[in-house]
This record gives C-alpha cells, sequence and structure tokens, in this order.
C-alpha cells in the first residue's frame, strides 16, 4: 500500500526544514525538531551493520540534545564551519511496525487526522566529510497519537506548508465536470457543490419539483461529507 | 641510522625541552620513521582477538604506512602477514575483515596459507603445455612479509624487528598490570569509528602524552570535574621511559585552586547540563581512578575515563594527515543499564566526543601555525626539564618529553 502523498509531502517538508534550521544557524531550534524522549544516533556503518551500540554521537532525549547545542555555543574549540545540505529525495515507505515501537523523533503532522502507526520514513544524509565514514540517519516513527490541534514545531514556527488533498468518494454522484467532490488543507473541508443527481445513475431523470431536489442536494453533500471522513 | 643527518636536522642543545618544527613536516623524517620506529623494534597494536574468533577470520590493519592482515589459523593461533602479494604488490584482503580458508591475491590467483607459505600460483604450468612458469620456481623463495605475533589481555600486536623484546618487557611491568587491571574481565566492541586529523601523527602522540592541557583546553572536562590537575591523580611509566600511564581519582577533587578564580577560560562557561545522565558513572574498579590514559609508544592508547573503556591507534596517513581509529569496549558481564550509562557516556569522546573533538581541532591549528618553520622550536618545561615519573601532579610536560628522549633514540637524531 503506497503511503499517501500528503504524509510523503509533510515528511519531505520536515526534513528540508530540518536541513533549513541547521544550515541557517538556527541550531538552538534543532532538539525541537525531536519529540520529547526522541534519539539522535550518528553512526558508522560498520557499526550498523554490526549492531555495536556505540557511534559517533548518541543523544537520548531531548535534553541531551540541547547539551550538545549549548556545548557548541558555550564551550567547545573547534574549527569555525558552517553547513550546506542538499537534501535529495527521501524514500518513505510504510513499514510493519514491532509491538513496541522505537523511540525515535516523531514526524507527525497531521492537520486533519492522526498519521497510520505503521508509517516509518527513513532518511540518509551524507555528512561533511565522506572520508569520516560516517553515515547519518534518522529514523522517524511517528506516535499515532497526536492529535489534530497539536502542531508540530517545524510547521507552527514556519508558514505553513498548505498540503491539498483532493478526493473523490465512493458512492457520491458522478460529477458533471472533473471537479473532486471535496479538497482538504490544512484542517479544512471544502466541499464542490452537488446537484440533484441520482447517486446510483447520473443519467436518471431529476427529482420533479425544487423541495425534492434540495432535498436529493442536501443528501448529495451528507454522502461526500461521510465519504471524506 | 638516519641517512643524510646534517645541520637540516640538528636537534636544539636544550635537548627534550625543546622540539623543532620541521620534525612534524619534514619529508626524510617521515621515511626514516617508518624504518626505523614502526618497522623498528616497537610492538605495534593490531586488533583484538575477539575480532578473530575462528579459524580463517581476519582484519586488516597498518603498521605505519605498511598494510598488514591478521589472521587466526587452524590451530587457534594468531599470524600476521604484510598485505601484499609477493608476485606484484597487490592488497590480498581489501575488506576491513572477513572469513578466509587462504589467503588468495585477486589479481593472479596467488595462494597463500595463513603463515605466509606460497602453496600455488596460477597457470604455473600454463595452459596445454604452453606458458606457466618456469621449471626451477621455487614456491618456497616467494612468502609474504611475515610478523612476530604477540598478544596481552586479547589485545594483538605485532613487530617487524626479528629481535624484538618480549611484549611484556616492553611494556614494562607497571604497565602490563594496568593493561591487567584495565581488561579485567571478559570484554566486547561496543562501537568503532576513526577521523582523519589534518596533523602529523606525532602531534597526536604528544596531545595524549600531554597531562597540562586536558583541563585548560577541555572546559567541559573542568565544569563537571572530570578531569581537573586538582583532583589526587599522578604519572607512571615504565623503566626505560617509552611508554607512560596517567590516572586521576575525580571524587577527590575538593581543593580550591586556580579553577575557581575564574581566570581559566575553561571555567568561564558555567553552564549546568540539561540532561546530567551524560556524566551519570559508578566506580567500577577497585582502585577508585576514574580516569587513566595509557600511552605506548609510538602511538596506542587505552583509556578508562569514568566507565568509557576506549583503544586509540592513531595512523600517520602523509606528513601532515593522521587517521585515530577508537574501538570503544563494554563487558560481557554488563546489564542493559550499564550498557546505556557507557552509551551516554560515549559523547565524550570519539570524533564528535565532548572532549576529544577539541584534540581533533588543535593538532590541525598547531600544523598550520607551523607551516615552512625551520628554525622555531615548542618549549616543553612545564613540572621541569626531566623525564621521569611523576607520582603526586600531572601539573607537568615529563610524559611529552618522555616521547621525544624516545623519538631521538629511535631516529638517531
Amino acid at each position: 500500500m503506497p503511503v499517501h502523498a500528503a504524509a510523503r509531502a509533510q515528511i519531505e517538508e520536515l526534513l528540508v526544514r530540518y536541513a533549513h534550521a541547521i544550515d541557517n544557524d538556527e541550531i538552538e531550534n534543532w532538539p525541537l525538531f525531536f519529540a520529547e524522549d526522541g534519539q539522535y544516533l550518528v553512526t558508522t556503518l560498520q557499526n550498523h551493520a554490526k549492531g555495536w551500540p556505540v557511534g559517533i554521537m548518541y543523544c537520548d532525549g531531548r535534553g541531551m540534545m540541547q547539551d550538545r547545542v549549548t556545548a557548541l555555543r558555550q564551550a567547545i574549540v573547534f574549527e569555525p564551519h558552517v553547513y550546506r545540505h542538499i537534501v535529495g529525495s527521501t524514500l518513505t515507505a510504510r513499514r510493519r511496525m514491532a509491538a513496541t515501537p522505537p523511540k525515535a523523533i516523531s514526524t507527525s503532522c497531521a492537520p486533519r487526522r492522526t498519521v497510520p502507526s505503521s508509517l516509518m520514513a527513513l532518511a540518509a544524509t551524507s555528512t561533511r566529510s565522506s572520508r569520516n565514514r560516517t553515515a547519518c540517519s534518522f529514523a522517524s516513527a511517528p506516535s499515532c497519537s497526536i492529535p489534530l490541534a497539536s502542531t508540530p514545531y517545524w510547521l507552527s514556527r514556519f508558514e505553513r506548508v498548505a498540503v491539498i488533498e483532493f478526493l473523490m468518494i465512493r458512492g457520491a454522484p458522478q460529477p458533471v465536470a472533473p471537479f473532486s467532490h471535496a479538497t482538504a488543507a490544512d484542517g479544512w473541508l471544502f466541499v464542490t457543490g452537488q446537484m440533484p443527481t441520482d447517486p446510483d445513475d447520473h443519467t436518471a431523470p431529476l427529482p420533479v419539483g425544487i423541495e425534492a431536489q434540495t432535498r436529493r442536494v442536501i443528501e448529495n453533500l451528507k454522502l461526500v461529507l461521510a465519504g471524506a471522513g | 641510522m638516519l641517512e643524510g643527518r646534517n645541520s637540516q636536522h640538528a636537534w636544539p642543545d636544550e635537548g627534550v625541552t625543546r622540539v623543532p618544527y620541521f620534525v612534524y613536516e619534514d619529508a626524510d623524517l617521515y621515511e626514516a620513521e617508518q624504518r626505523l620506529i614502526f618497522h623498528g623494534p616497537v610492538w605495534n597494536y593490531l586488533g583484538l582477538e575477539i575480532e578473530i574468533p575462528s579459524a580463517g577470520d581476519y582484519i586488516t590493519n597498518y603498521i605505519g604506512d605498511t598494510p598488514v592482515i591478521v589472521v587466526r589459523a587452524e590451530d587457534g593461533s594468531i599470524k600476521a602477514v604484510v598485505n601484499r602479494c609477493a608476485h606484484k604488490g597487490s592488497m590480498i584482503c581489501y575488506r576491513p575483515s572477513g572469513q578466509v580458508s587462504t589467503l588468495t591475491c585477486p589479481y593472479h590467483n596467488w595462494v597463500y596459507d595463513f603463515d605466509g607459505n606460497l602453496k600455488s600460483v596460477a597457470f604455473r604450468h600454463g595452459v596445454r603445455g604452453q606458458g606457466g612458469m618456469p621449471a626451477d620456481f621455487d614456491l618456497s623463495a616467494h612468502s609474504l612479509v611475515r610478523l612476530e605475533v604477540a598478544a596481552l589481555r586479547g589485545m594483538i600486536f605485532g613487530s617487524f624487528a626479528d629481535r624484538v623484546m618480549p611484549l611484556e618487557d616492553f611494556l614494562g611491568a607497571r604497565l602490563v598490570a594496568h593493561v591487567e587491571r584495565t581488561l579485567d574481565r571478559p570484554y566486547r566492541i561496543l562501537g568503532r569509528c576513526s577521523q582523519m586529523m589534518r596533523c602529523n601523527w606525532k602531534l597526536y602522540a604528544e596531545n595524549s602524552r600531554d597531562t597540562y592541557h586536558p583541563s585548560l583546553l577541555h572546559s567541559f572536562a573542568t565544569m563537571f570535574r572530570l578531569n581537573r590537575l586538582s583532583a589526587e591523580g599522578g604519572i607512571e611509566m615504565d623503566e626505560a621511559g617509552w611508554h607512560h600511564l596517567v590516572f586521576a581519582r575525580r571524587h577527590t577533587d575538593k581543593t580550591s585552586t586556580d579553577y575557581d578564580a575564574a581566570t581559566l577560560r575553561a571555567n568561564e562557561v558555567g553552564y549546568a547540563l540539561a540532561d546530567p545522565r551524560l556524566i551519570e558513572d559508578w566506580v567500577e574498579w577497585d582502585d577508585g581512578i576514574t580516569n587513566s590514559i595509557m600511552t605506548l609508544f609510538p602511538c596506542l592508547n587505552l583509556q578508562q575515563s569514568l566507565n568509557t573503556v576506549a583503544i586509540r591507534q592513531m595512523v600517520p596517513r602523509g606528513r601532515f594527515e593522521s587517521e585515530l581509529f577508537w574501538t570503544f569496549l563494554g563487558f560481557a558481564e554488563d546489564d542493559e543499564r550499564k550498557t546505556r550509562i557507557r552509551l551516554r557516556q560515549s559523547n565524550l569522546f570519539g570524533p564528535a566526543g565532548f572532549i576529544s573533538l577539541e584534540d581533533g581541532a588543535i593538532g590541525e591549528f598547531v600544523q598550520r601555525a607551523i607551516r615552512g618553520e625551520r628554525e622555531q622550536t615548542a618549549i616543553l618545561e612545564m613540572g621541569g626539564r626531566e623525564v621521569g615519573p611523576s607520582p603526586k601532579t600531572r601539573t607537568t610536560e615529563t610524559s611529552v618529553r618522555g616521547f621525544w628522549r624516545t623519538y631521538r633514540r629511535f631516529m638517531n637524531l
């Protein structure tokens, strides 16, 4: 089953915003891309293959990420440098989750409904120096219980992303032109106007009289709303 | 002997309290180090026995510039040979590790046993009676270059020298005891990584012997009293002064010193950890030592900092670059909680460690600043002008002087 285009777009948006925060020297915001108990792990390909836990960096929870930022800003002596990430396309795939989902950063961003718990996005970006033979990856396992109102940091801080879903509803009348039955965006559902068409047979004669036709239009709108959830 | 020894390579009259900057740049010295030190009468670290548990398991490593294969033989013994075919010089094992039944060169299929004896040559007798090696071609005259091998607590060492002293004598009783103390239980690898440093290998060899810098350069260590010079600690050495061991007991650090005068950069920072679990630890060894760094000549460290146990091996990659290989260890008996503590503490070390990343930067700061300088020298007078153990204080450069005294003897400088 393919990943919904809206979820894919949101995951890619997350990755771009994440890279931008680092590139734009807004690293104080970097921990906020993660859930409170999220994990950040930078390791090597060899460690990953061998199942060895110690890599280059290991942050267990947002607090340890904040400590990384504080140390970088205030304590540590290092060669000044800046970053410029080039983010390529991301493989977004469904994966059956284990009984206990791994703790990881949350990409849950579901303006309209919750993201299925089976969704897992894996993104890999290479670090600055490939000679370090370092693979930097973060796994995201969105929790399934992020409610509508909880807009994640990376969406709330920036201009909202208009993720538009065009909906065709099974059982609703055949449109008279190439219209969608409804369009969903940012928590809103926009319903296309309905005719008093018979949902089962759009060639059937229309009901007679304004009252019957109005009733049919209202019933058709109900079909669309029910179908859109 | 260092050929071409002349005024160009003259050591300053002050002796080991001065280090001429040309030693970090000079091409003749780099070439001579390969012969006189890395291929000389020293034991070089090659890996861990637990990495090659079964017959045919191999790992590869480097001694100086020379690639080496370390393999477990059928009888359980460990063999080391140069990773270079006797035919055309190709690398034989081109993967970092693996399992093989013979050492077979990928180029022309010359086959060696684990002792490096040439067993067969492809098309030796030609094809359909045509071609082939001359009739008097002698397999036994074309072996791989063999190394002497010795091990201590599962740490494998190799030597190119025929007449190298036994490993225990090379290390000295004090350092042997410390290896046995640190690796006192069955251990396992928790992780491995390497980092490129844009500096000569000797700058890192000095840095890891420099017991005076940590609390000054590494503000993180000072802030959290991980390694302040006011804690009880000192330096021990082998009798020859080739290797050294610095140790400290963190929990003894109660005195007031310059650290509290807020004049040190390291002290000005003054931040608190959002998540103090980073430095959660337990006193793991009966001697109460919370930090010990053992450095072996020429360039190996065995480190125990809190509950982090790590082996650091420096491999020169030319005059101006080096690769530092980290191997983090845990113990077989560790439960989930102890492993988690070691995992969190590992953020202090490695290429991105709160403490050790600064050591990665500082070598390059020196290398860039001394470029082309033939006259100037570094000064090593902290703690006096001698080389010797320092049981009561780490505010000294005695170990760094010890490194240079050893280096000069090997290099005839």
